[in-house]
């Protein structure tokens, strides 16, 4: 955790010094800090995964909605990453633009499960 | 993996401090197209640094949350 708090505290504040001489290199050096931090993380995400494979043993849920949940949440971590990246940048419209792929993107994958939900509601009708 | 850390951060830094001190210097001694030409090294080298991360990342992401 410490790691994680000076890289991002070193970042800013060597961002915010760059940002009067020379502008992107404030965007380059959030994007590295970025990146740096989400390389952190996932050692974490890959922990959680581990132990929530355990939990699959005990809860009978069927693996297909597992491995939806994951790349929904999958999904929305990279959208978030790529869209901040480019709202650091100045570029809302092509936050918003990245943002709007990734919802359409879960709306995709949810699909199929609701429908599911929905056979088996008929069923049991 | 090596070099990722607070010192790649240190790295981008240096090198920006560097393009904006030589782009300073070739501008006022009248050269503006070689501080352009300066400050598009100091881009390359920055992204020949941070891509293969971003892609690392983003391959371990794809294997973790199997994409």
């Amino acid at each position: 955790m410490f790691q994680v708090a000076i890289t991002a505290i070193a970042a800013a504040l060597l961002a915010v010094q760059l940002k009067q001489a020379k502008p992107e290199y404030g965007v380059y050096i959030g994007l590295a800090a970025g990146v740096v931090i989400l390389w952190f993380t996932t050692d974490q995400i890959g922990q959680v995964l581990s132990s929530i494979e355990l939990l699959e043993q005990y809860v009978q849920i069927d693996a297909v909605y597992w491995s939806v949940l994951l790349k929904i949440t999958g999904i929305t971590y990279l959208s978030e990453f790529a869209g901040n990246i480019c709202r650091d940048a100045g570029y809302q419209a092509l936050a918003g633009q990245v943002e709007l792929f990734a919802k359409i993107l879960i709306m995709a994958l949810g699909i199929p499960v609701v429908l599911a939900l929905l056979e088996t509601i008929e069923s049991l009708m | 993996m090596a070099g990722l850390g607070i010192d790649l951060i240190f790295r981008i830094a240096a090198v920006g401090i560097l393009v904006s001190v030589i782009g300073q210097v070739l501008k006022y001694s009248g050269k503006d197209e070689h501080a352009f030409l300066v400050s598009l090294a100091g881009l390359l080298l920055v992204l020949f640094w941070i891509v293969p991360y971003i892609s690392d990342l983003f391959d371990t992401i794809r294997r973790l949350f199997a994409i």
